[in-house]
């Protein structure tokens, strides 16, 4: 029996190690398989709906460091989408910039935008904070309706050259999709390093409890704005390629509903989970879009609906974001023989 | 300690006065802290300690008097500024993260020494790499200081037993280079055994050069771990000295029975 018990105990964690193998392989297989769909489904359709889960998905992922990571409730994201978009149309229309010459112009001035809106907002707490998102999301809303000679008013902007890489033009949506696929890969790497890093853990403590937070030397304020700088670049730089996409941007897509869903989609899929909100999005899009072709507005009902019983029987979402200390981190920065006792009157490096 | 030919004091208080609208929270207290020194405050519910602590930690900002730490006045600055000055604090209700896990709460508490930028972070470079190195290790042996050796690093904050979650908050405040370290009601909650060692543990962080400001309502502790004390009553002072003096001054005595007679 004893022997017997020592064989388990040697043999579980190998076991469970080659489990844990097993589903890790399956996980990133299916993923390639799922994210590689629109190259052997064909057509526009199918590429048109997945750049949909994955622009939705880097909006996922970049709100998710305000709301996942930092705890700001943001009503207010997609004024970041549509900056970005109107900085492309303008850009390509007026100054004939390709695409790629707009997309960092449009992270920098999303991150611009979101510190000079942060600055003041940030100060105010909890629904506050809310409120004022939301009446940001407004403004933008508005601006991008009334300020014509920016934003061609309702009509929107349109009309200018085909962006176009190394010679080749990007035409059907499966010519930007590897973009789409890339940055959302990108932002998710990203936002990944950053919540395991001295950024991530001072968020997590702001989240959790400004007045201990701040008894570790933690500069709130400043914190909080770097949560909403470096959520919202992601939005600007979806919002460029949207608008490429569309070779089209025009107001209603950034309605306050746009910012609601954004928010829908974070909490659906677990707030500060990353694989979560990326699933969130590929769920938004299947549910809020794609049945509603089909069904008309039984889709956002069905979608509704769906996350009030998400709210109400998991409200740690689909993939809910466990937080530990990933084992791997440990053997590589920790000491090979980490000290158990004290070793009396000495405090460590 | 007190003559006049001592080192420059870690904490120098000197003729602080309080008051919230008519109240006279602090009158008048003077006191200092030296390296590897225990001073205990102590007094009745009301005597003005946790006032006292909220001065010194930069929350309550009004009031007459001085505080320097290290010579550094520390009078408008904020309680980050006054942190990266070297003090940090443990609270009388345990205030832990609930979404760190029990090493990561240590490195939060090294949020100021770790030197990575934004950048570092986000692209994992080579100095993230060494930074996040030495904080662990770091973080290891500051578990290992306060008793969590054995303890899980990946298990949650808020899973360990109550006097574990205590001696997390005095790793995460240990973890930041302190010169000085507040602790407020450490062994709230504890039974004999687990606050003996609780003493045992802040004398041996006393030891290593940091000046410990205690307030505790458990007179063993106090009276077994601490070099000096400071008693307060109704916001003044009305006595300091070794354990020895305050057990036998009248004052004190007075001011503790006469709480209870007049209760």
């Amino acid at each position: 029996m004893k022997a017997l018990a020592r064989l388990r105990a040697v043999r579980r964690p190998e076991a469970s190690s080659q489990a844990r193998r097993a589903v890790r392989v399956a996980v990133v297989l299916g993923a390639v398989a799922f994210a590689s769909a629109p190259y052997w489904l064909g057509g526009t359709y199918f590429p048109d709906i997945w750049i949909d889960m994955g622009l939705w998905g880097i909006i996922g992922v970049g709100l998710n460091v305000v709301i996942g990571f930092a705890g700001l409730l943001d009503l207010g994201y997609m004024a970041f989408y549509a900056i970005g978009g109107y900085v492309f149309a303008n850009a390509a229309l007026y100054h004939g910039f390709n695409l790629w010459e707009t997309l960092p112009i449009g992270a920098v001035v999303a991150l611009v935008s979101s510190a000079i809106i942060g600055f003041p907002t940030l100060r105010v707490r909890g629904d506050y904070l809310a409120i004022m998102t939301l009446g940001f999301g407004g403004i933008v809303y508005f601006a991008a309706e009334n300020l014509t000679a920016l934003t061609g008013g309702v009509n929107g902007l349109y009309g200018w050259k085909t962006p176009s890489l190394l010679g080749h033009p990007f035409v059907t949506p499966l010519d930007f999709y590897p973009f789409v696929l890339a940055l959302l890969v990108v932002a998710a790497l990203v936002t990944m390093h950053l919540r395991t890093s001295r950024i991530g853990r001072a968020w997590a403590c702001i989240k959790d409890d400004e007045i201990a937070a701040a008894a570790s030397g933690i500069p709130i304020v400043r914190y909080k704005l770097y949560a909403y700088m470096l959520g919202s670049v992601w939005a600007g730089l979806a919002g460029a390629l949207f608008a490429a996409k569309e070779a089209l941007i025009s107001p209603e897509s950034f309605t306050f509903d746009a910012s609601f869903f954004a928010v829908a989609i974070v909490v659906l899929g677990g707030m500060g989970s990353i694989s979560g909100v990326i699933i969130g999005g590929i769920f938004y899009v299947v549910i809020a879009e794609w049945l509603s072709a089909y069904t008309g507005t039984l889709g956002g009902v069905i979608f509704a609906a769906l996350l009030l019983l998400m709210v109400l029987l998991r409200p740690q979402g689909l993939i809910p974001y466990r937080p530990t200390f990933n084992r791997r981190r440990l053997l590589r920065y920790g000491l090979p023989e980490p000290p158990v006792v004290a070793d009396d009157y000495r405090l460590g490096p | 300690m007190t003559t006049a030919l001592a080192p420059e004091p870690l904490l120098a208080v000197s003729d602080l006065s309080v008051s919230f609208g008519g109240v006279q929270a602090l009158a008048e207290v003077s006191f200092s802290l030296q390296r590897d020194e225990i001073l205990g405050i102590i007094g009745p519910n009301g005597a003005g300690k946790t006032t006292l602590f909220n001065v010194v930690s930069g929350l309550v900002k009004d009031y007459r008097g001085s505080v320097a730490m290290g010579g550094v006045d520390l009078r408008g600055k904020s309680p980050q500024r006054i942190v990266g000055l070297g003090l940090r604090r443990t609270f009388q209700n345990v205030r832990l993260f609930k979404s760190l896990s029990v090493i990561d709460t240590v490195l939060a508490g090294q949020h100021l020494t770790i030197r990575e930028s934004v950048f570092d972070s986000a692209f994992r470079t080579p100095r993230y790499h060494r930074q996040e190195s030495i904080a662990v290790q770091r973080a290891q042996q500051v578990l290992a200081f306060v008793g969590l050796g054995h303890v899980a690093p990946g298990d949650m904050a808020t899973s360990l037993p109550y006097g574990g979650q205590r001696r997390l908050e005095i790793a995460r405040a240990l973890a930041g280079y302190p010169k000085v370290l507040m602790l407020d009601e450490p062994a709230a909650g504890m039974n004999a055994t687990e606050s003996r060692s609780l003493g045992t543990m802040i004398r041996r962080i006393a030891a290593t050069g940091i000046g410990v400001l205690l307030v505790e309502h458990d007179m063993r502790v106090i009276m077994s771990v601490c070099d000096r004390i400071v008693v307060l009553n109704f916001g003044r002072m009305i006595a300091q000295g070794t354990p020895e003096e305050i057990r036998s001054d009248p004052a004190v005595v007075r001011a503790y029975l006469g709480d209870e007679v007049g209760a």
